[in-house]
């Protein structure tokens, strides 16, 4: 099971949304980080074939996806950034209505188990409209995983959910993705930091960094400090240093700073994390 | 004093930056500049003036009515003498001649409708904004979100209306400085037809003050509206509701103003939106009002009143969003739905699930059980059988109904010379003598039978009406069936558009819910979905219409059976003038043809629904762009040429068109159904495999 994207391009008028983007995507999760605009959205519309690209090809198995027809979409499970649903469908019948649509033949045991694993199973019978943003988000994700899709494209999957909702998601998605492939889309690097088997930093349409969160995250590794000071002195560090995080107590402020040198005499080194590089790879 | 100047500059900014705003405001200048400029008449010869009807008609009606004021020391009849003395020497006999074909178009009445409709849009854009994107709640929480928010809405609404207004007027000035009627009344070279009150002015007034007393005229009357319709788009939660809101308003001041059963009192008749956007009671009809037994001049009342609604409206304003008022509309709950809810769902087809987003919306439920209401009402009021005379009778009220005047009167006479030519050549070849002066005796023979009794039965009523006129008393000839009309007529329209609106809801379901980048990347979401859907639409507009049409016409099947012929049935739409048909294969044919206009409504609501995401603004669209034609056509001479529009099918009237006219199959087959297929296509791209190419 291969999808290869080759040399894929789109732009948008005079904006390059993605230029010459080649990866090739093996069972497991790949997380697709990158700021607002820098192509993650274009690049899984496309995969959707919900967007024709501009140029390259994208094959899965050796087969060209945009010649598959119906084969490749009976392969897809797509939850977009902003899931919408039908308010006046319950959610179980949401979950048959999207069972019909990709010809699932007695979905009522898959329905069962999507909404038990997402925790909607209390309110299966509720419209849609009633759910909270966490329940839409929730609803959204079974959809997407209804079917047992081979390649699961999931845009911001955890955006609005709680911590406990978050972590259970996560946890759900990481048991799913033994035998398919997996791709995320986020903003949140927590999120996939322990569960992506590859993480693609994207920016400004290209391929800015990949490798493994642990690879990745050793980038940074000399480069983050922790640093005590006064509150006075934050400003002066902010003005000269990437300063990823800002913790006060009673006048002291601890500061965390990415830095090829060592900021000043008092600061220690710090063990990086995917976030480190990500800050190191996207702030100038 | 700072910050709410501040504040205006930033709702001003908004308005100019919405591209809507300007084009209709473009367009509202552009038609009342053409009208202006096609209404006003130059002419280059003093002995050979050419009025046009409006202002002929007001110095005949004023010559008539000072010549029945005359020796009372009224104030109406200083006018009348002074309007007589004035322009009777410039009357020459040449009779004017009839607006005919699109001419009825440019008209006043449509551009100060129209100039109405553009101060609500604005005055609902400005006020409902801050609703519409959400920052309601973050506004309010800020210091001149209550209280100063309030005042700069109502300020920036108030401003853009005086400059709609003026820019409206300019451009009536403009058209008629562009057709070189840049002169003083008293030059006898521009004469605005409909500002007919101007006739009435000092002599000195020239076009250009004319124009702009309209302005002064038009502006209170246009503020009240604006904060009218503004503050019920702030109330109402929904957008389409406070556009019914704002058109109710406007669509009852319009009755006040024109249904002759209602506007017997003259109050009642100057104190609405259409008496007061006209300036005829400036110059012109210059009486007085019984006000609660206070005589007030109607000007007064048509300035008063506007400015009186506009701080009522305003002030309501303030308290509504001081309390932060909102009403939101909501259908009751069906008991079904929640004995439903309990119940476990179970895999079905696609069809059934399309089908439910249309019943599983009380909207959707509402709109059709008020069609069907309204299908039964129509059909008990207004199918009746009428003895032929009556029949004929009915027809000389609908054709002059209204206030008496010199047109009908030239009318009246015309038909009566008809009807006496008939008698003469009917008694001419019932005798055996020879008829001399009329040209086809036959059919002037058979013009007399037919219509004979019905005009005596009419003829009656007129001649009192006369002895009324000459007493100075106002009284409008009347058709009984003023309402019944507005129903049977405006039906048909009714059920294209709520047919309009099921359609587009469900075509555009998925965009509007944001489900559509979910569904496309199904299985059946493209190749499949697309036909369902279709399907789902025909079976319920299709429904609805087969409903619609036996609810029409069941009673009377019921009462009169199948083989009743329609000569001698009034009020069922066309099926009177069918001659020899019987009833039951006229709603056999009503069947099939509007089975077919179904298919076309359909494809139509599909193709624009497809390039258009919002439901309203999808159905506006396919409404517009639907009844347009039927608009643009109905004054085109040729059968042929009307039968071009596609909602001619749906429309009852529009089977006389295709029954009389064979050659009009041809062109409704060749254009109502090709236009439809090409504006499909979008849809059939997008849904079903084609695949967006960015946007």
């Amino acid at each position: 099971m291969e999808l290869k994207i080759e040399k894929v391009s789109k732009s948008y008028k005079q904006n390059k949304a993605l230029s010459d983007f080649s990866l090739t995507l093996t069972p497991g999760i790949y997380a697709l980080l990158g700021p607002n605009g820098s192509g993650k959205s274009t690049l899984m519309n496309i995969l959707t074939e919900n967007l024709k690209p501009d140029s390259g090809k994208i094959t899965y198995d050796g087969k060209d996806i945009f010649k598959m027809g119906t084969e490749y979409l009976s392969l897809l499970g797509y939850m977009p950034q902003y899931p919408g649903l039908y308010p006046q469908f319950t959610a179980e019948e949401y979950l048959y209505y999207i069972a019909a649509l990709k010809s699932i033949k007695d979905p009522k045991d898959q329905i069962d188990e999507v909404l038990r694993e997402v925790e909607l199973d209390d309110v299966r019978r509720k419209r849609t409209s009633t759910f909270s943003g966490g329940m839409k988000q929730r609803l959204a994700l079974a959809q997407a995983v209804l079917g047992d899709p081979k390649i699961l494209i999931l845009d911001e999957p955890t955006a609005g959910l709680d911590p406990k909702q978050r972590i259970s998601v996560r946890n759900y998605i990481s048991r799913i993705s033994l035998d398919r492939i997996v791709l995320i889309a986020t903003h949140v690097v927590s999120d996939v930091e322990y569960i992506a088997k590859t993480a693609i930093f994207l920016k400004k349409g290209v391929v800015a960094d990949v490798g493994s969160p642990s690879e990745l995250a050793k980038k940074a590794d000399g480069k983050v400090w922790t640093v005590k000071c006064q509150s006075s002195e934050v400003a002066y560090y902010q003005q000269n240093y990437k300063v990823t995080n800002i913790f006060g107590e009673e006048g002291d402020v601890t500061l965390r700073i990415l830095s090829d040198e060592k900021p000043c005499e008092d600061a220690v080194k710090a063990v990086p994390v995917l976030e480190d590089e990500y800050i190191n790879v996207f702030v100038i | 004093m700072h910050m709410f100047f501040k504040n205006l500059k930033f709702e001003l900014l908004k308005l100019l930056r919405n591209k809507f705003i300007i084009i209709i405001s473009a367009v509202l200048i552009t038609v009342n500049m053409i009208t202006a400029y096609r209404l006003c008449d130059v002419s280059s010869d003093e002995q050979t003036y050419n009025y046009s009807v409006g202002i002929s008609l007001v110095i005949k009606d004023a010559q008539s009515r000072y010549g029945a004021e005359e020796g009372k020391d009224g104030f109406t009849a200083r006018y009348y003498k002074m309007i007589a003395d004035k322009y009777s020497a410039l009357v020459t006999d040449k009779e004017p001649e009839a607006v005919t074909g699109y001419g009825q178009y440019l008209s006043y009445i449509y551009v100060d409708l129209f100039l109405l409709s553009c101060c609500a849009f604005c005055a609902a854009f400005v006020f409902r904004r801050e609703k519409e994107t959400g920052e309601m709640q973050t506004l309010y929480a800020y210091k001149h979100g209550r209280r100063g928010y309030a005042a700069v809405k109502l300020t920036a609404c108030a401003i853009t209306t005086v400059v709609l207004v003026l820019l409206f007027c300019v451009s009536s000035f403009a058209g008629v400085f562009v057709r070189g009627g840049f002169v003083d009344f008293t030059g006898g070279g521009a004469r605005l037809q409909d500002l007919k009150a101007f006739i009435y002015a000092p002599n000195e007034i020239s076009v250009l003050s004319a124009v702009f007393v309209s302005a002064f005229y038009k502006i209170p009357v246009c503020i009240a509206l604006a904060f009218f319709a503004g503050g019920a788009s702030y109330l109402f939660n929904s957008g389409a509701l406070s556009a019914a809101v704002s058109a109710l308003f406007m669509y009852g001041s319009y009755m006040l103003n024109n249904r002759s059963y209602i506007n017997k009192n003259a109050f009642f008749r100057n104190c609405n939106l259409f008496a007061a956007i006209r300036p005829g009671n400036i110059f012109g009809e210059l009486r007085c009002i019984d006000v609660f037994g206070l005589a007030i001049p109607a000007y007064v009342v048509n300035i008063v009143l506007p400015l009186l609604l506009t701080v009522f409206f305003g002030a309501a304003f303030f308290i509504l969003h001081l309390n932060r008022a909102s009403v939101t509309i909501r259908l009751p709950k069906l008991n079904f739905k929640s004995k439903r809810r309990i119940r476990q769902a179970k895999p079905r087809g696609l069809f059934a699930y399309e089908f439910g987003k249309i019943i599983k919306s009380r909207l959707c439920v509402a709109v059709i059980a008020v069609m069907l209401i309204v299908g039964a009402v129509v059909s008990v009021i207004s199918v009746r059988v009428f003895p032929y005379p009556e029949q004929v009778y009915k027809k000389y009220c609908e054709r002059w109904q209204g206030r008496y005047c010199y047109e009908i009167e030239d009318e009246y006479n015309a038909e009566a010379k008809k009807i006496n030519d008939g008698f003469e050549a009917y008694a001419a070849m019932r005798f055996g003598r020879s008829v001399e002066g009329i040209d086809d005796p036959t059919r002037a023979a058979d013009y007399y039978i037919a219509n004979y009794e019905g005009f005596n039965l009419f003829r009656e009523k007129y001649e009192r009406l006369c002895e009324l006129h000459a007493q100075g008393k106002d009284a409008p000839i009347l058709f009984e069936g003023g309402y019944k009309r507005f129903f049977s007529s405006g039906a048909d329209v009714f059920l294209i558009l709520s047919a309009v609106f099921l359609c587009t809801y469900l075509a555009t379901y998925d965009r509007v819910n944001n489900t559509e980048s979910v569904v496309t990347t199904t299985k059946n979401g493209r190749g499949k979905l697309p036909g369902i859907k279709f399907a789902a639409l025909m079976t319920v507009s299709g429904a609805l219409y087969a409903s619609f049409t036996l609810i029409t016409f069941l009673p009377v099947l019921f009462k009169f059976g199948m083989t009743l012929p329609g000569a001698n049935t009034y009020a069922v739409p066309g099926f009177e003038s069918t001659g020899g048909m019987t009833l039951g294969l006229y709603v056999a044919l009503m069947f099939i043809l509007r089975f077919i206009g179904v298919v076309l409504l359909c494809l139509f609501c599909c193709g624009i629904s497809s390039l258009i995401k919002n439901h309203i603004t999808a159905m506006a669209a396919t409404a517009w762009i639907y009844l347009v034609p039927t608009f643009l056509l109905k004054n085109i001479g040729n059968a042929a040429a009307r039968c071009a529009e596609p909602s001619l099918l749906l429309d009852s009237s529009g089977f006389m068109q295709l029954y009389k006219t064979p050659a009009a199959f041809a062109v409704s087959a060749v254009i109502c159904i090709i236009i439809p297929l090409i504006i499909f296509i979008p849809y059939i791209k997008k849904r079903s495999g084609g695949r967006r190419n960015g946007t």
